[in-house]
């Protein structure tokens, strides 16, 4: 009699190669629908933007960007970012050592606070700010009185940009934070330590990456906003165009390349934004943490 | 001792910092916000009921609205796949693919929209090759969906990926010993366990892509009555002074996140519930 | 630095973790808090230690009132049950931690730094081990970075949150004994949690049994062991036999056992336990006169020792017998043997009025006679 064990096990390899078979199909093809998406809708516009940028050749992409009015957007640009980061930064380490060390109620209301940006149409944002300091703001005569002008100038666009990257820092430092725990701080406090050594001695080291990611990513949308910071701006060509704005008045001159020549710089910072990210994955699973 | 609305602890620092955080809070959202809403208040009902009704507005409500949500599902769908190939599959340059998903976050919104519109017009890379099918993209609803698909990208690909990398792989086995085919088992094990991250990632997206602005723009043509997204509108009527009118669609609109907003963090409360429950 | 607790609270919600607990530690006692999960044992440890406030009631050191106290003075050094070793650190860094933040005019200099680091290290048995970060020490290892650490500021009072809980056995048992000779050396009052009542009983001076926020007994490891106040001391420390009997016409009746109460005044119709540790019962396979028979269910030999369960008739719960591996050799005792066993030392706990200790000097007891219903009274 047949060894009814031998005999099903066989059978059963049998069905798993057969299985595994077409599963390695599947795999294929799945892998290959979800590339083919993605080429789509992420390559193709990446490799896009550099294409029409050296389209008219190289000579002309340097001479786009270093054109007066493109300097003056990257400068003002620059400006804004590092005005608005450092500022998002103590706001994002000041909220997540409340959040994230300590116990209380209202949390849940904070965190939406915190959140609420993101669920703000960027037009929104920038409208909000010119109801406060435009001509007919809130603050408007009080403006006037000092002969100060924050819309149509770069402290709007500072501040929209403020509003709209303030997330960033914070939402990344939270969980991360929470993860950690308190004990380490709890520790450092019973040896004696005070506030400011406990943070910048024990709880800084163990965030830097996740730190590094959330201001690198911070300025990346800091530099990149559009919809708020062209609401606030006023447009003026070299003196309150932003390199997005930039962007968009040469895209509708027609001058395409100049136009994806300036967007390309900004398209670069994203891919940098991307690798660091990248980076600060691979730093805190090497660390096991 | 503020027994009862904070746990006492021994780190220092809560005062200050949370000082610090509801300041910066006030300043930068409760006082904007709520001068949204006293600009509105101003208005007049009937002014501004005749402002969000009027027959453009509600054009664009429904191209703002119909389009996020169009996108969103394309997103469940393709974020779910992309999600199920990167966790369980390797192949050579997954990595790079892994940190490019989040492209959309990181890339300006205004360069999205001019690359877009250079793939989809008539001349367009995809653009000419979909004009021979009959399929225009640019300037019309469609590219308005296309350019909130890849807004909304990262979202359900980002919320489904540790779900999807926490599924016990011993209950897949379980599910195959007893039987199930490969299909079964994604149906009836894996898939429920992955809806509320699904619902989640599409809430997000959703609400990302309702007030989208700079990725949309250029790709639309922003043609009154068919592809004006509600943004704009507000955006054209800035541009005319008209702040009262403007104002009044912005409260639309910010009715509408807030509505959204309630419903993720409704998700993410009743999902944080069953997990405890689980015990997980 | 001795301590004093007085009538101390403490609720979380609804769950009452401390109630009125009063207890006196006296200078440079090892003193272990003993208590299954929930019993409130860590919670006190950090109350003493200041991580947490109590509701009502007060820590008092070294004689003094305080109502409000900074963590600064008294020094107190604090184990974490993980540790909490500073992850990006290395061992000299985590050590020399407390030192280095002290404030300018009572810093140590560098030197004077590494050479006390050097010292802790070297007590603590990991020279060489400076420059190593916590990840690549073994539990043990950073078990004893986390007490260097601790021990570099000097501390008045050491407190230790269930120090050796995520250690192999072995490992256990080595930094136990070290733990006890590390005290000898160092003379601070120290007190830790733990929930193995074995460590309690191997390591410290004075035991504090504690259950469900409440304290249960305070004694040396001898007295918690062999005079438990009540029966949730005796069942947490050790093995014990529970039987669950009555009081009729001044005798303590288990089913078919009697013990003559005569000599004491208790009440009839009340409750009484009689308690008997498994290795205080005699087993043999010989009957004899004064011992009750009884067939065994199960053996296990578990190591230098042997448990068998027996059952009594008439006694529904097992009684559990431990014995030598030596003896189990020689007597030839096995499953569904018939047996005889005696109780050498039993305690008998009468609900509401506490322990009856019997002295029964020839360990016979009042055995069954079906037949003739005879009784013998203990001499």
């Amino acid at each position: 009699m047949a060894n009814p064990i031998l005999v099903s096990s066989r059978r059963q390899t049998e069905v798993v190669n057969v299985a595994s078979k077409k599963e390695g199909i599947v795999r294929w093809v799945l892998i290959g629908m979800a590339l083919l998406f993605l080429l789509l809708f992420l390559v193709l516009p990446l490799v896009i933007v550099f294409y029409e940028a050296l389209q008219d050749g190289i000579e002309m992409y340097l001479a786009s960007i270093a054109e007066p009015d493109a300097q003056a957007a990257i400068a003002l640009t620059l400006l804004t970012a590092a005005i608005a980061v450092p500022l998002n930064l103590v706001f994002g380490v000041a909220a997540s050592w409340a959040i994230a060390k300590f116990e209380f109620r209202g949390k849940n209301i904070l965190l939406t606070l915190i959140d609420l940006p993101f669920a703000v149409s960027p037009v929104i944002s920038g409208l909000m700010f010119v109801l406060l300091f435009g001509m007919e703001g809130m603050f408007a005569p009080w403006l006037e009185a000092y002969n100060m002008k924050i819309v149509f100038a770069v402290p709007g666009i500072v501040l929209a940009t403020i509003f709209v990257t303030f997330p960033f820092i914070a939402r990344e430092l939270i969980p991360l934070m929470q993860a950690q725990g308190t004990e380490e701080e709890e520790a450092a406090r019973m040896l004696g330590a005070n506030g400011w050594q406990i943070f910048f001695r024990v709880t800084l080291p163990n965030i830097k990456w996740g730190l590094l990611y959330g201001v690198i990513l911070c300025n990346a949308r800091a530099m990149g906003e559009f919809g708020a910071v062209s609401v606030v701006s006023g447009h003026i060509r070299g003196l309150t165009n932003t390199m997005p704005l930039h962007v968009e008045i040469l895209y509708n001159e027609y001058n395409f390349a100049a136009a994806f020549s300036v967007a390309s710089l900004l398209a670069l910072l994203a891919i940098v934004t991307l690798v660091v990210k990248g980076v600060v994955e691979w730093r805190t699973a090497r660390r096991g943490h | 001792m503020k027994r009862g609305w904070k746990q006492f602890s021994v780190l220092p620092g809560f005062s200050i910092s949370l000082g610090f955080t509801l300041l910066y809070l006030s300043i930068l959202v409760l006082l904007p916000l709520s001068a949204v809403f006293l600009k509105t208040a101003t208005m007049g009902w009937e002014a501004f009921w005749s402002t969000i009704t009027d027959q453009r507005v509600l054009a664009s409500y429904r191209l703002s609205f119909g389009a996020a949500f169009a996108a969103a599902l394309i997103n469940v769908v393709f974020g779910l796949l992309v999600a199920w190939v990167l966790v369980r599959y390797s192949f050579p340059g997954k990595r790079v693919i892994d940190g490019l998903v989040d492209l959309p976050f990181a890339l300006p919104t205004a360069v999205a929209g001019i690359a877009l519109t250079a793939i989809y017009s008539e001349n367009g890379v995809v653009g000419h090759y979909l004009q021979t099918i009959g399929v225009k993209v640019a300037f019309t609803p469609l590219g308005v969906i296309v350019a909130l698909t890849f807004i909304g990208l990262p979202f359900v690909v980002r919320t489904v990926q540790p779900v999807l990398e926490d599924v016990d792989r011993h209950v897949e086995e379980a599910a195959a010993s007893l039987g199930a085919t490969r299909w079964q088992t994604f149906r009836r094990v894996i898939l429920p366990e992955l809806y509320p991250a699904l619902l989640t990632g599409f809430a997000l997206a959703l609400a990302r892509a309702l007030g989208e602005y700079g990725s949309v723009v250029f790709i639309s043509g922003n043609m009154p009555m068919y592809t004006e997204i509600t943004p704009l509108l507000i955006m054209s009527k800035l541009e005319q002074f008209d702040y009262a009118g403007a104002t009044a669609l912005a409260v639309v609109m910010l009715l509408a996140s807030f509505v959204m907003l309630l419903f993720i963090n409704i998700i993410q409360w009743r999902t944080g519930h069953r997990r405890t429950a689980k015990g997980g | 630095m001795s301590i004093e607790i007085k009538a101390l609270n403490k609720k979380y919600g609804n769950f009452t973790a401390l109630h009125e607990i009063d207890l006196v530690i006296p200078e440079g006692e090892l003193v272990a808090l003993l208590g299954p999960s929930g019993s409130g044992k860590t919670t006190l440890l950090r109350i003493i230690g200041g991580m947490e406030i109590p509701d009502s009631g007060n820590v008092l050191f070294g004689g003094e009132a305080e109502a409000q106290r900074k963590i600064a003075a008294p020094r107190i050094g604090f184990v974490f049950q993980n540790y909490a070793l500073f992850r990006h650190m290395t061992v000299f860094d985590n050590v020399a931690f407390g030192l280095k933040v002290r404030p300018r005019r009572l810093r140590p200099s560098k030197k004077e730094i590494r050479v006390k680091v050097a010292e802790l290290l070297k007590l603590v048995q990991l020279e060489g081990l400076e420059n190593r970060y916590p990840d690549q020490l073994s539990g043990g290892q950073r078990q004893r970075v986390a007490l260097a650490r601790a021990l570099a500021i000097e501390p008045q009072v050491l407190l230790l949150d269930e120090p050796f809980g995520a250690l192999d056995a072995k490992v256990r048992q080595e930094l136990r004994r070290w733990l006890r000779q590390l005290h000898h050396e160092l003379d601070i009052t120290t007190i830790f949690v733990t929930h193995d009542q074995e460590e309690a009983l191997e390591v410290a001076d004075q035991v504090v049994v504690m259950n469900q926020g409440k304290v249960e007994q305070v004694g040396t490891p001898w007295e918690v062991y062999q005079q438990p106040a009540n029966p949730f001391v005796y069942q947490f420390l050790g093995q014990v036999n529970q039987v669950r009997g009555r009081i009729q016409d001044g005798k303590a009746k288990f089913d078919s056992l009697e013990w003559d109460l005569s000599g004491y005044h208790h009440p009839d119709g009340k409750e009484c336990i009689a308690f008997v540790r498994p290795h205080e019962v005699e087993i043999t396979t010989e009957p004899a006169a004064q011992r009750l028979q009884a067939r065994v269910t199960q053996v296990y030999p578990v190591g230098a020792r042997v448990r068998l369960e027996v059952e009594i008739k008439g006694n529904s719960v097992p009684i559990e017998v431990d014995i030598t591996e030596e003896y189990w050799q020689q007597s030839g005792l096995a499953q569904n043997r018939s047996v005889f066993i005696a109780f050498k030392k039993p305690r008998i706990f009468i609900e509401g009025s506490g322990f009856v200790d019997l002295d029964i000097s020839d360990g016979s007891f009042l055995s069954e006679n079906l037949s003739t219903n005879k009784r013998v009274h203990i001499s």
